[in-house]
């Protein structure tokens, strides 16, 4: 029984840097380079290992631009040829060196070695992952992939493109192994908390972390670094251990800064004359590393001894022997506190190894032979072998870290690179709505899309970032991120004009072509968002401030019926309204889809400007989501309130627009006299002369608006309002009359706000003389407003206040009681659109007089369903109320005339009419006059 | 990089959306950029009857930490008066552990905050220490409060039955019903039909 576990980890990536076109990229020379320092040594030492049946165990991540570029024909045969020029230079160096026995030496060591890698390289035919997967066959290989191109996750925006990372990772990885990974390196250990879960619907087993990811976790994980913990969705999380990566990666106290290890920056690329030099450097004449170096760190100084490989050597195995200890002392001690089972995790670049640390294989080689020969306290162990043994991890929520300097994210978000962001983000979220959109697509819509997620992704590589930060090879970096970006948005421009250039496209396929079998569809949202396929033919979008509950005008309750109406018509209503506390954000009334809007504050502190915010709130709905859901035919906007978001909306949904105008803020004041009612006078006009066709519901309304907005009469539609009888159970409200009036007494009704356009005023002057002739009656005002104060103080003033009662608001209850029990009900409305109420009042059965204005006098005819008297004439209407509290009979016989009218303002037949208007729109919107 | 014929080599990041973004660079540090669409700009022109570029823009960082923001309510940390050409910002010397979130706000001719755009929530890291530091600035409270808002308000709560003389009382049941306007912002302000103009007032 061991005493704890040590997990090497190395994370073996580079950026994806094939150019097919061009043979001498330099930064193809990256992947060059990594092959022959990293690669095929850490194989080579791996075969040693077999070979002496030491057991070892290592983990390793291949990022999927690597295992791309490993795997293609093209840099592989490149790849060989570079190989060739290498020995060819060396065997030169020979030649060169002859006479400097130290420095031939070096020169002779590298041509074996070169030649060894060229062996080994033909023998494994090239096939570099099928060598590695052989070790994870036999058991001391654990492989893990990454993200796709290398993202760093925690400045990506949507899950939907974290998912696509991940998964086309995923998929790369099964693609060459022919299993799914168990675990992933997050590119630069960038972990951010909100994708969590989005990590784990991949199917992430365990990934690692920066050491003070894991200990600033809340709740702090028991046994800090040395045992895995369980994020809230699931996952295992290692954490890096810091004093491993001290040791290894320090400059100043790690192995690597040793004098007698090899100096990386004294190369022959650059020490030797160009004339030497120039064919084994760019053909430009760049000069370039060409690995073959022959100095020792030595010191600080300028001045460098001849590298010693035996020195050398001998220094990798005596480093190997310290870091055992190290991590005997560090597991010995956490072994005595802790019930399970400690593991050390110490994660590196891979291209350290080799390539920065030249004796880095060694040391690597050295640590495995030390630990199987020498020793069995420790452990080495692979993290899925760590958690097969079913240790119970800690749920631990973990905050956003990286493994970069400061451990956050200052390496990839700073001046030098923050402009990436916003043009990655635009790209992501262009990428998810069209993967939402193109569910079924051509098969070139379907390249076109493949392309775009190559394209993203490859420019979402953390290395652009990281390059810009480093300030070396910032062009580079610099052009590959636009360049990418805009390949991606000249194919968002294919697939959303219909307009694909075939060779653009195929030139794109063959300079970026990671991931052949990518899935597009990764960026597809989990939500339904895929657009409702069902013809738009019969789909209104109502814009409406208010609809139930929410009622303060006359509005909800027109908005309300006229939907649930042209739903009962075959008719689909989305109507978008104000967010009212105690609903539902979105909810099925009566078949008509409600989507209620919140405004956010501030609000800017009046009403004019939370209205403004109304319509920006509405705007953002409909923009973001309902018009990416549905296909709608037309817009209905209703009244002035709701301008802003019914032309923005029609403008960019280029969809026909229907506006009803209830009333006008002229015919209100009884003209425009302050800058405000200017204001809304002008957003009315602006509404009706931006609709199709204008709606009105009385002849009254036609002419006004026809005259005051100079609007062609043919624009115009006339249809009334309606009332719903159903709605209006006046049979059963016989109980509690005795809170209004004494049983004899005969009750006059006034219903409505009380404001000067309604007319109680009128009314209140006229009861006097009423009373003259008929001492019985009782006046009832209900409904409030700002003059019911004075409207009481005028009765007192005129002594009738034993004659009136003012109850403020009533209950529908008591309003149909009122309305059932009313000997009269009295409409003095000096400014009336349509007078809804009077149709209501005479659908219960009330008898009327009304103002011969507006709406209500197309409703009533004198003397045949109702009396009209003059409006703003206290005479005229005593005259004509008395005729009906006198005669009863001939009350109740124009009522009974007017109840059986009642049909006429049925809302299924205004449903019908609205219909016609909208086929109006649509048959005109098909057949565009030109 | 290889040239594709016709392959567009300007750099711009107009997307013509509304978009604030805020990410964490630190504990310490927000980095957030906006961008404003041309509809947008031309909404809050024609409302504010301003030049879109002569409009006051001010970033608002709050603090929205253990709470359910209403977007007037968390204390603002930082408030700066920025121009229409800034498009990003850098917020310094945050408090770690902490949640955010960023407003871009415009001002009324009264001087009220009314909102543009805002951010995502962040929340920025604890210290790698795991030791936590006690945010080391004043809570500046430049946002309107709710009693301010709703002052207003009170005066037109609905204020019971209002009943002449020989009203005969059946019980003790009030006749009057809650106004529904009351549920509304504003409801002093619009009853449904007329804005009630304090301009025309004053």
């Amino acid at each position: 029984m061991s005493m704890g576990n040590l997990a090497i980890v190395l994370h073996a990536h580079l950026p994806y840097v094939f150019h097919p076109a061009s043979e001498h990229r330099l930064e193809e020379r990256w992947l060059n380079e990594a092959i022959t320092d990293t690669y095929i040594p850490l194989l080579q030492m791996m075969e040693r290992l077999r070979n002496d049946k030491v057991d070892f165990k290592l983990t390793l991540s291949l990022t999927p631009t690597l295992l791309t570029m490993l795997s293609d024909r093209e840099l592989q045969s490149r790849y060989l040829a570079h190989l060739d020029q290498l020995i060819e230079l060396v065997q030169k160096e020979q030649a060169r060196t002859k006479e400097t026995p130290p420095v031939y030496r070096l020169a002779s060591e590298y041509l074996s070695r070169f030649e060894a890698i060229r062996d080994y390289y033909l023998a494994e035919k090239m096939d570099l992952i099928h060598a590695f997967q052989s070790f994870e066959t036999s058991g001391q290989l654990e492989l893990i992939t990454s993200a796709a191109t290398h993202a760093f996750l925690p400045l990506v925006q949507t899950k939907e493109a974290v998912r696509a990372q991940l998964l086309t990772g995923m998929e790369t990885f099964t693609q060459y192994f022919g299993h799914l990974p168990k675990g992933i390196w997050l590119p630069e250990c960038g972990y951010a908390p909100e994708w969590d879960e989005v990590m784990t619907s991949c199917g992430i087993g365990y990934f690692f972390v920066d050491a003070h990811g894991l200990t600033s976790g809340d709740p702090t994980p028991p046994y800090g670094t040395l045992a895995p913990v369980a994020t809230p969705s699931g996952m295992a999380v290692f954490a890096r251990d810091p004093s491993s990566s001290q040791q290894v990666w320090s400059s100043k106290e790690g192995y690597p800064g040793d004098y007698d290890y090899r100096e990386y920056y004294r190369d022959i690329g650059y020490d030797l004359d160009l004339a030497y030099i120039k064919p084994f450097i760019h053909p430009d004449g760049i000069r370039v590393n060409t690995g073959i170096k022959y100095y020792r760190i030595t010191g600080e100084g300028a001045k460098k001894d001849w590298y010693d490989i035996d020195q050398a050597a001998d220094k990798a195995a005596r480093h190997a022997e310290h870091f055992i200890h190290e991590k005997w002392e560090q597991l010995s001690r956490a072994s005595t506190s802790m019930p399970i089972s400690p593991v050390t995790v110490a994660p590196f670049d891979a291209e350290l190894f080799g390539h920065w640390w030249y004796e880095g294989p060694l040391f690597l080689e050295m640590l495995f032979r030390k630990l199987h020969f020498d020793q069995s306290d420790i452990e080495l162990i692979t993290p899925s072998a760590y958690l097969d043994q079913k240790f119970s991890l800690a749920t631990t929520r973990l905050p956003m870290s990286t493994w970069g300097r400061q451990g956050y994210a200052e390496v990839w978000l700073r001046e030098e690179n923050d402009w990436v962001y916003p043009a990655l983000h635009l790209a992501e979220t262009q990428m998810v709505t069209l993967a939402n959109t193109f569910t079924e697509p051509t098969d070139l819509e379907k390249r076109v899309l493949q392309q775009a997620a190559r394209e993203l992704m490859l420019a979402q590589s953390s290395d652009w970032a990281f390059i810009m930060d480093n300030q070396t090879m910032v062009e580079y970096a610099i052009e590959r991120t636009k360049t990418h970006i805009h390949r991606f948005q000249s194919l968002v421009d294919m697939v959303v004009t219909h307009v694909f250039d075939e060779n653009i496209l195929q030139s794109m396929e063959y300079y970026d072509h990671p991931f052949p079998y990518i899935h597009y569809e990764h960026y597809r949202s989990d939500e339904k968002r895929k657009k409702i396929s069902e013809s738009a033919n019969k789909r209104v979008l109502f814009l409406s401030w208010e609809y139930p509950p929410m009622t303060v005008g006359g509005l909800s309750r027109h908005a309300y019926d006229l939907s649930r109406f042209l739903v009962q018509e075959g008719w689909e209503v989305h109507v978008v309204t104000t967010a009212i506390e105690g609903s539902p954000a979105n909810e099925v009334m009566e078949g008509v889809q409600v989507h209620r809007v919140t405004v956010p504050k501030p609000d800017g502190g009046e009403f004019i400007h939370w209205v403004f915010a109304l319509n920006l709130a509405m705007i953002n709905y409909c923009t973001e989501q309902l018009l990416e859901d549905y296909d709608f035919a037309l817009l209905h906007a209703h009244d002035w309130l709701v301008y802003d978001a019914a032309k923005t909306l029609k403008d960019k949904s280029r969809l026909p627009l229907v506006a009803t105008i209830h009333a006008t803020e002229h015919g209100r004041n009884g003209g425009i006299h302050t800058d405000l009612q200017k204001r809304i006078h002008h957003v009315e006009w602006k509404l009706t002369y931006e609709a199709r066709r204008v709606i009105v519901c009385s002849t009254y309304m036609k002419q006004e608006v026809e005259e005051i907005f100079q609007l062609p009469a043919d624009k115009i539609d006339m249809i009334p309002n309606g009332v719903d009888p159903k709605q209006l159970a006046f049979h059963l409200e016989t109980m509690g009359r005795e809170k209004f009036a004494l049983p004899h007494e005969k009750m006059v009704l006034f219903l409505g706000r009380l404001v000067r356009e309604k007319g109680a005023q009128v009314l209140l002057e006229a009861i006097p003389e009423i009373l003259t002739t008929n001492p019985d009656a009782k006046f009832i005002f209900t409904g409030e407003g700002p003059m019911k104060a004075e409207l009481m103080a005028r009765a007192t003033q005129l002594g009738i206040s034993q004659k009136t009662l003012f109850t403020g608001f009533v209950s529908d209850q008591d309003r149909n009681l009122l309305l059932g029990s009313a000997a009269v009900a009295v409409f003095p409305s000096l400014y009336e659109p349509f007078g809804i109420v009077a149709l209501e009042a005479m659908a219960a059965g009330a008898p009327v007089v009304v103002s011969d204005v507006g709406g209500l006098f197309d409703i009533v005819r004198h003397e045949e369903n109702g009396l009209t008297a003059y409006h703003g004439d206290a005479h005229s209407f005593a005259v004509q109320i008395s005729r009906l509290l006198r005669d009863e009979e001939f009350a109740h016989r124009m009522a009974k005339v007017a109840k059986s009218e009642i049909d006429r303002y049925d809302w299924s037949r205004i449903a019908l009419e609205t219909i016609s208007v909208y086929e109006r729109v649509l048959e005109e919107s098909s057949n565009p006059v030109l | 990089m290889e040239i594709i014929s016709g392959e567009n080599k300007n750099w711009t990041r107009i997307s013509d959306r509304n978009r604030m973004y805020m990410m964490v660079v630190d504990p310490h540090t927000l980095f957030a950029y906006w961008e404003i669409s041309e509809t947008t700009k031309h909404l809050f022109g024609d409302h504010f009857e301003c030049q879109w570029e002569k409009l006051p823009l001010y970033l608002i960082l709050r603090d929205v930490t253990e709470r359910i923001d209403n977007g007037m309510n968390a204390p603002t940390v930082r408030q700066y008066r920025i121009v229409t050409a800034h498009d990003h910002w850098y917020f310094r010397s945050l408090a770690p552990q902490r949640h955010y979130v960023l407003d871009l706000a415009t001002t009324t001719f009264t001087g009220q905050f009314f909102l543009l755009l805002r951010s995502n929530v962040v929340e920025t890291p604890p210290l790698p220490s795991g030791t936590m530091r006690t945010p080391n600035f004043e809570w500046e409270f430049h946002a309107l409060t709710e009693a301010s808002l709703s002052s207003n308000d009170t005066n037109h709560a609905v204020t019971g039955p209002t009943s002449s003389e020989d009203y005969q009382k059946s019980g003790d049941e009030p006749l009057a019903v809650a106004s529904p306007l009351q549920l509304l912002p504003y409801h002093s302000e619009f009853d449904g039909y007329s804005i009630i103009d304090r301009g025309a007032k004053a």
